[in-house]
Protein backbone atom coordinates (compact mmCIF):
# COMPACT_ATOMS: atom_id res chain seq x y z
CA UNK A 1 0.00 0.00 0.00
CA UNK A 2 2.94 2.52 0.87
CA UNK A 3 3.85 2.02 -2.78
CA UNK A 4 1.19 3.21 -3.87
CA UNK A 5 0.32 6.49 -1.48
CA UNK A 6 -0.09 9.90 -3.29
CA UNK A 7 1.76 12.79 -1.84
CA UNK A 8 0.55 15.08 -4.25
CA UNK A 9 -3.31 15.83 -5.03
CA UNK A 10 -4.45 15.40 -8.35
CA UNK A 11 -6.77 19.07 -9.55
CA UNK A 12 -9.94 16.76 -8.96
CA UNK A 13 -8.48 15.73 -5.85
CA UNK A 14 -8.31 19.32 -4.47
CA UNK A 15 -11.68 20.01 -5.85
CA UNK A 16 -13.70 17.34 -4.11
CA UNK A 17 -11.57 17.88 -0.62
CA UNK A 18 -12.40 21.53 -1.43
CA UNK A 19 -16.46 20.59 -1.65
CA UNK A 20 -16.16 18.17 1.23
CA UNK A 21 -14.62 21.08 3.38
CA UNK A 22 -17.34 23.16 2.52
CA UNK A 23 -19.53 20.82 3.38
CA UNK A 24 -18.13 20.56 6.61
CA UNK A 25 -18.21 23.74 7.33
CA UNK A 26 -21.60 24.26 6.30
CA UNK A 27 -22.44 21.42 8.89
CA UNK A 28 -20.83 22.85 11.55
CA UNK A 29 -22.95 25.94 11.05
CA UNK A 30 -25.97 24.28 10.21
CA UNK A 31 -26.03 22.19 13.57
CA UNK A 32 -25.43 24.55 15.95
CA UNK A 33 -25.65 23.26 19.95
CA UNK A 34 -25.71 19.39 18.46
CA UNK A 35 -22.61 18.45 19.34
CA UNK A 36 -22.99 14.73 17.95
CA UNK A 37 -24.57 15.89 14.30
CA UNK A 38 -21.26 17.86 13.90
CA UNK A 39 -19.25 15.00 14.99
CA UNK A 40 -20.97 12.63 13.15
CA UNK A 41 -20.44 15.67 9.90
CA UNK A 42 -16.93 16.02 10.55
CA UNK A 43 -16.34 12.22 11.06
CA UNK A 44 -17.96 11.78 7.17
CA UNK A 45 -16.09 14.78 5.76
CA UNK A 46 -12.75 13.34 7.24
CA UNK A 47 -13.15 9.95 6.08
CA UNK A 48 -14.39 11.50 2.32
CA UNK A 49 -10.97 13.48 2.20
CA UNK A 50 -9.07 10.79 3.04
CA UNK A 51 -10.22 8.42 0.29
CA UNK A 52 -9.94 10.95 -2.28
CA UNK A 53 -6.77 11.91 -1.26
CA UNK A 54 -5.06 8.17 -0.85
CA UNK A 55 -7.82 5.92 -3.38
CA UNK A 56 -5.99 3.19 -2.76
CA UNK A 57 -7.19 3.23 0.88
CA UNK A 58 -10.92 2.25 0.65
CA UNK A 59 -9.53 -0.72 -1.96
CA UNK A 60 -7.39 -1.67 0.66
CA UNK A 61 -10.06 -1.78 3.56
CA UNK A 62 -12.31 -3.27 1.41
CA UNK A 63 -10.08 -6.43 0.51
CA UNK A 64 -9.17 -6.55 4.52
CA UNK A 65 -12.82 -6.74 5.23
CA UNK A 66 -14.08 -8.78 1.92
CA UNK A 67 -16.61 -6.42 0.46
CA UNK A 68 -14.97 -6.99 -3.31
CA UNK A 69 -13.71 -3.44 -5.07
CA UNK A 70 -12.78 -0.04 -2.73
CA UNK A 71 -15.85 1.22 -4.37
CA UNK A 72 -17.73 -1.41 -3.17
CA UNK A 73 -17.18 0.01 0.49
CA UNK A 74 -17.84 3.81 -0.15
CA UNK A 75 -21.14 2.80 -1.29
CA UNK A 76 -22.05 0.54 1.50
CA UNK A 77 -20.74 3.18 3.65
CA UNK A 78 -22.64 6.02 2.01
CA UNK A 79 -26.11 3.80 2.15
CA UNK A 80 -25.80 2.89 5.74
CA UNK A 81 -25.11 6.31 6.85
CA UNK A 82 -27.43 8.27 4.24
CA UNK A 83 -30.14 5.83 5.81
CA UNK A 84 -28.91 6.12 9.67
CA UNK A 85 -29.35 9.90 8.45
CA UNK A 86 -32.84 9.33 7.41
CA UNK A 87 -33.85 7.59 10.92
CA UNK A 88 -32.36 10.83 12.90
CA UNK A 89 -33.74 13.18 11.31
CA UNK A 90 -37.44 11.27 10.95
CA UNK A 91 -37.04 11.47 14.67
CA UNK A 92 -36.53 14.69 15.10
CA UNK A 93 -39.32 14.99 12.69
CA UNK A 94 -41.86 12.97 15.48
CA UNK A 95 -40.42 14.99 18.25
CA UNK A 96 -41.51 18.44 16.34
CA UNK A 97 -44.78 16.92 15.61
CA UNK A 98 -45.43 16.35 19.19
CA UNK A 99 -44.54 20.02 19.67
CA UNK A 100 -46.86 21.34 17.34
CA UNK A 101 -49.95 19.01 18.45
CA UNK A 102 -48.90 20.49 22.00
CA UNK A 103 -49.16 24.35 21.05
CA UNK A 104 -51.92 23.58 18.95
CA UNK A 105 -53.74 21.98 21.18
CA UNK A 106 -53.68 24.07 23.99
CA UNK A 107 -54.44 26.91 22.11
CA UNK A 108 -57.44 25.46 21.05
CA UNK A 109 -58.43 24.76 24.78
CA UNK A 110 -57.24 28.32 25.49
CA UNK A 111 -59.47 29.27 22.83
CA UNK A 112 -62.51 27.35 23.10
CA UNK A 113 -66.25 28.67 22.55
CA UNK A 114 -68.62 27.79 25.36
CA UNK A 115 -72.27 27.16 24.94
CA UNK A 116 -73.76 30.34 23.46
CA UNK A 117 -77.14 29.00 24.33
CA UNK A 118 -78.70 26.06 26.66
CA UNK A 119 -81.50 24.42 24.41
CA UNK A 120 -84.89 24.59 25.73
CA UNK B 1 -75.04 15.43 42.81
CA UNK B 2 -75.38 14.87 39.46
CA UNK B 3 -72.11 13.63 37.05
CA UNK B 4 -70.71 15.73 34.20
CA UNK B 5 -71.03 13.02 31.12
CA UNK B 6 -69.12 15.04 28.33
CA UNK B 7 -69.51 14.06 24.73
CA UNK B 8 -66.37 14.51 22.34
CA UNK B 9 -66.65 14.94 18.62
CA UNK B 10 -63.71 14.98 16.46
CA UNK B 11 -65.06 16.32 13.46
CA UNK B 12 -63.02 17.18 9.74
CA UNK B 13 -65.13 18.74 7.15
CA UNK B 14 -68.79 17.38 8.13
CA UNK B 15 -70.34 20.54 7.73
CA UNK B 16 -73.31 18.55 5.96
CA UNK B 17 -74.32 16.10 8.95
CA UNK B 18 -72.73 17.79 12.21
CA UNK B 19 -75.63 19.47 13.34
CA UNK B 20 -78.36 16.27 12.99
CA UNK B 21 -75.45 14.54 14.85
CA UNK B 22 -75.55 17.07 17.43
CA UNK B 23 -79.03 17.72 17.47
CA UNK B 24 -79.59 13.91 17.68
CA UNK B 25 -77.93 13.63 21.41
CA UNK B 26 -80.14 16.28 23.71
CA UNK B 27 -79.71 18.12 26.38
CA UNK B 28 -78.47 16.21 28.97
CA UNK B 29 -74.99 16.01 28.65
CA UNK B 30 -71.94 18.87 27.47
CA UNK B 31 -71.22 18.38 24.28
CA UNK B 32 -67.26 19.26 22.62
CA UNK B 33 -66.84 19.58 19.17
CA UNK B 34 -63.12 19.14 18.36
CA UNK B 35 -63.06 20.84 14.98
CA UNK B 36 -59.56 19.19 13.20
CA UNK B 37 -59.15 22.75 10.91
CA UNK B 38 -62.26 21.94 8.77
CA UNK B 39 -62.03 23.54 5.35
CA UNK B 40 -65.32 23.71 5.09
CA UNK B 41 -67.78 25.89 7.00
CA UNK B 42 -68.43 23.47 10.26
CA UNK B 43 -67.82 26.19 12.19
CA UNK B 44 -70.57 28.38 11.17
CA UNK B 45 -73.61 25.19 11.23
CA UNK B 46 -72.92 24.93 15.31
CA UNK B 47 -72.38 28.16 16.04
CA UNK B 48 -75.92 28.65 17.40
CA UNK B 49 -76.13 25.46 19.35
CA UNK B 50 -75.42 24.89 22.80
CA UNK B 51 -72.01 22.95 22.81
CA UNK B 52 -68.21 23.87 23.52
CA UNK B 53 -66.75 24.21 20.13
CA UNK B 54 -63.17 23.83 19.90
CA UNK B 55 -60.67 24.28 16.78
CA UNK B 56 -57.55 23.34 16.22
CA UNK B 57 -55.47 25.25 13.62
CA UNK B 58 -54.05 22.65 11.52
CA UNK B 59 -55.07 19.74 10.58
CA UNK B 60 -53.75 16.78 13.44
CA UNK B 61 -56.35 14.26 13.01
CA UNK B 62 -58.82 12.25 14.87
CA UNK B 63 -56.43 10.92 17.79
CA UNK B 64 -54.75 14.53 18.15
CA UNK B 65 -58.85 15.93 18.18
CA UNK B 66 -59.87 13.10 20.67
CA UNK B 67 -56.76 13.67 22.85
CA UNK B 68 -57.72 17.28 23.02
CA UNK B 69 -61.15 16.70 23.86
CA UNK B 70 -60.05 14.50 27.11
CA UNK B 71 -57.58 17.33 28.32
CA UNK B 72 -60.54 19.93 27.90
CA UNK B 73 -63.45 17.76 29.72
CA UNK B 74 -60.79 16.79 32.17
CA UNK B 75 -60.11 20.62 32.57
CA UNK B 76 -64.24 21.15 33.08
CA UNK B 77 -64.31 18.45 36.21
CA UNK B 78 -65.98 15.64 33.36
CA UNK B 79 -67.08 12.70 35.16
CA UNK B 80 -67.51 10.28 32.41
CA UNK B 81 -66.06 10.92 28.64
CA UNK B 82 -68.01 9.48 25.94
CA UNK B 83 -66.03 8.89 22.20
CA UNK B 84 -68.88 9.86 19.94
CA UNK B 85 -68.26 9.96 15.64
CA UNK B 86 -69.28 13.15 13.75
CA UNK B 87 -70.81 11.50 10.89
CA UNK B 88 -74.32 9.98 12.67
CA UNK B 89 -72.98 6.25 12.75
CA UNK B 90 -73.38 5.94 16.48
CA UNK B 91 -76.79 5.45 17.93
CA UNK B 92 -76.96 8.02 21.06
CA UNK B 93 -79.38 5.74 22.51
CA UNK B 94 -75.99 3.85 23.45
CA UNK B 95 -74.89 6.76 25.66
CA UNK B 96 -77.28 5.52 28.52
CA UNK B 97 -76.81 2.11 28.41
CA UNK B 98 -73.19 2.20 28.04
CA UNK B 99 -73.02 4.50 31.07
CA UNK B 100 -75.21 2.33 33.07
CA UNK B 101 -72.70 -0.21 32.35
CA UNK B 102 -70.20 1.48 33.43
CA UNK B 103 -71.40 1.99 36.59
CA UNK B 104 -73.13 -1.00 37.83
CA UNK B 105 -70.49 -3.45 36.58
CA UNK B 106 -67.28 -1.23 38.16
CA UNK B 107 -65.48 -0.63 35.23
CA UNK B 108 -63.11 2.24 33.94
CA UNK B 109 -64.06 1.67 29.91
CA UNK B 110 -66.98 0.20 28.02
CA UNK B 111 -66.12 -0.55 24.39
CA UNK B 112 -68.31 -0.77 21.37
CA UNK B 113 -68.47 -4.05 19.61
CA UNK B 114 -70.21 -4.56 16.00
CA UNK B 115 -69.49 -8.09 16.49
CA UNK B 116 -71.73 -9.20 19.71
CA UNK B 117 -75.28 -9.55 18.07
CA UNK B 118 -75.93 -10.94 15.02
CA UNK B 119 -77.92 -7.78 13.83
CA UNK B 120 -74.90 -5.64 14.48
CA UNK B 121 -72.51 -7.67 12.68
CA UNK B 122 -74.63 -7.60 8.98
CA UNK B 123 -75.08 -4.06 9.05
CA UNK B 124 -70.93 -4.02 8.35
CA UNK B 125 -69.99 -4.16 4.77
CA UNK B 126 -68.81 -7.26 3.78
CA UNK B 127 -65.56 -6.14 2.83
CA UNK B 128 -65.22 -4.04 6.14
CA UNK B 129 -66.18 -7.14 7.90
CA UNK B 130 -63.16 -9.16 6.87
CA UNK B 131 -61.01 -6.11 7.02
CA UNK B 132 -62.05 -5.93 11.10
CA UNK B 133 -61.47 -9.34 11.51
CA UNK B 134 -58.14 -9.39 10.32
CA UNK B 135 -57.47 -5.96 12.56
CA UNK B 136 -58.67 -7.56 15.68
CA UNK B 137 -55.85 -9.89 15.21
CA UNK B 138 -53.41 -7.24 14.69
CA UNK B 139 -55.10 -5.32 17.63
CA UNK B 140 -54.36 -8.07 19.80
CA UNK B 141 -50.82 -9.16 18.92
CA UNK B 142 -49.85 -5.43 19.42
CA UNK B 143 -52.32 -4.23 22.33
CA UNK B 144 -52.56 -7.72 24.14
CA UNK B 145 -56.10 -7.19 24.54
CA UNK B 146 -58.34 -9.63 22.52
CA UNK B 147 -61.44 -8.05 21.65
CA UNK B 148 -64.50 -8.77 19.68
CA UNK B 149 -63.96 -5.69 17.14
CA UNK B 150 -61.78 -3.21 16.49
CA UNK B 151 -61.19 0.38 15.86
CA UNK B 152 -65.13 1.07 17.20
CA UNK B 153 -65.06 4.74 17.98
CA UNK B 154 -67.38 4.18 20.21
CA UNK B 155 -66.38 4.23 23.87
CA UNK B 156 -67.56 5.13 26.95
CA UNK B 157 -64.58 5.49 30.14
CA UNK B 158 -65.05 7.47 33.65
CA UNK B 159 -62.29 9.75 35.27
CA UNK B 160 -59.86 7.18 35.99
CA UNK B 161 -59.26 6.11 32.56
CA UNK B 162 -59.82 9.90 31.75
CA UNK B 163 -56.68 10.46 33.72
CA UNK B 164 -55.11 7.47 32.70
CA UNK B 165 -55.20 7.72 28.50
CA UNK B 166 -53.28 10.16 27.11
CA UNK B 167 -53.07 9.75 23.63
CA UNK B 168 -49.78 10.38 21.36
CA UNK B 169 -51.45 8.78 17.96
CA UNK B 170 -52.51 12.07 16.07
CA UNK B 171 -54.14 9.58 13.67
CA UNK B 172 -56.00 6.58 13.05
CA UNK B 173 -54.02 4.43 14.89
CA UNK B 174 -55.46 6.06 18.31
CA UNK B 175 -57.71 3.11 18.59
CA UNK B 176 -55.27 0.36 19.11
CA UNK B 177 -52.84 3.11 21.28
CA UNK B 178 -56.01 3.07 23.28
CA UNK B 179 -56.14 -0.65 23.46
CA UNK B 180 -52.62 -0.77 24.70
CA UNK B 181 -53.02 1.71 26.97
CA UNK B 182 -55.82 0.20 28.79
CA UNK B 183 -54.08 -3.04 29.35
CA UNK B 184 -50.67 -0.78 30.20
CA UNK B 185 -52.25 1.27 33.32
CA UNK B 186 -54.42 -1.94 33.49
CA UNK B 187 -57.85 -0.49 33.24
CA UNK B 188 -61.11 -2.52 34.28
CA UNK B 189 -63.11 -2.78 30.84
CA UNK B 190 -65.45 -4.52 28.69
CA UNK B 191 -67.04 -4.76 25.54
CA UNK B 192 -71.23 -4.02 24.43
CA UNK B 193 -72.91 -4.23 21.29
CA UNK B 194 -73.62 -1.13 19.67
CA UNK B 195 -75.50 -0.89 16.18
CA UNK B 196 -73.08 1.39 13.95
CA UNK B 197 -75.23 2.91 10.77
CA UNK B 198 -73.71 2.60 7.47
CA UNK B 199 -74.78 5.64 5.22
CA UNK B 200 -73.88 6.32 2.04
CA UNK B 201 -72.08 9.66 3.16
CA UNK B 202 -70.49 7.61 5.94
CA UNK B 203 -68.88 5.25 3.88
CA UNK B 204 -67.95 7.90 1.34
CA UNK B 205 -66.23 9.37 4.32
CA UNK B 206 -65.27 6.46 6.19
CA UNK B 207 -61.81 5.14 6.35
CA UNK B 208 -60.21 3.15 2.73
CA UNK B 209 -59.16 -0.73 3.56
CA UNK B 210 -55.46 1.27 2.57
CA UNK B 211 -55.51 3.34 5.44
CA UNK B 212 -55.17 0.10 7.82
CA UNK B 213 -51.95 -0.05 6.41
CA UNK B 214 -50.74 3.35 7.85
CA UNK B 215 -52.11 2.55 10.76
CA UNK B 216 -50.36 -0.58 11.45
CA UNK B 217 -47.01 1.34 10.34
CA UNK B 218 -47.71 4.20 12.85
CA UNK B 219 -48.07 1.98 15.51
CA UNK B 220 -44.66 0.51 14.85
CA UNK B 221 -43.42 3.53 14.54
CA UNK B 222 -44.58 4.86 17.65
CA UNK B 223 -44.34 1.93 19.64
CA UNK B 224 -40.39 1.65 18.94
CA UNK B 225 -38.78 5.37 17.38
CA UNK B 226 -40.45 7.55 20.29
Amino acid sequence: MNADLQLTLTPIQILLSALLLIVAVASLRLFRNRILYRLFFIGIVFVGILFVAVPILPVYLASLIGVGRGVDLVFYLLFTGFLLLIAILYRRLLQHDVIITQIIRQNAIRNHRPPSQKAT
Amino acid sequence: MTERVFILIPSYNEEKVIRQTIRSLGNAYDIVLIDDASTDDTENAVRDLPIYYLRHEINLGQGAALQTGMEFARQQGADIVVHFDADGQHNPDDIDRFIQVLKTQSVDVVLGSRFLRKEDLLAIPRLRRILLRVARIVNGLLSGLWLSDAHNGFRVMNRRALAGIQLKENRMAHATEILMQIRRKQLRYVEQPTHIIYTEYSQVKGQRWQGAFDILIDVFINKYFR
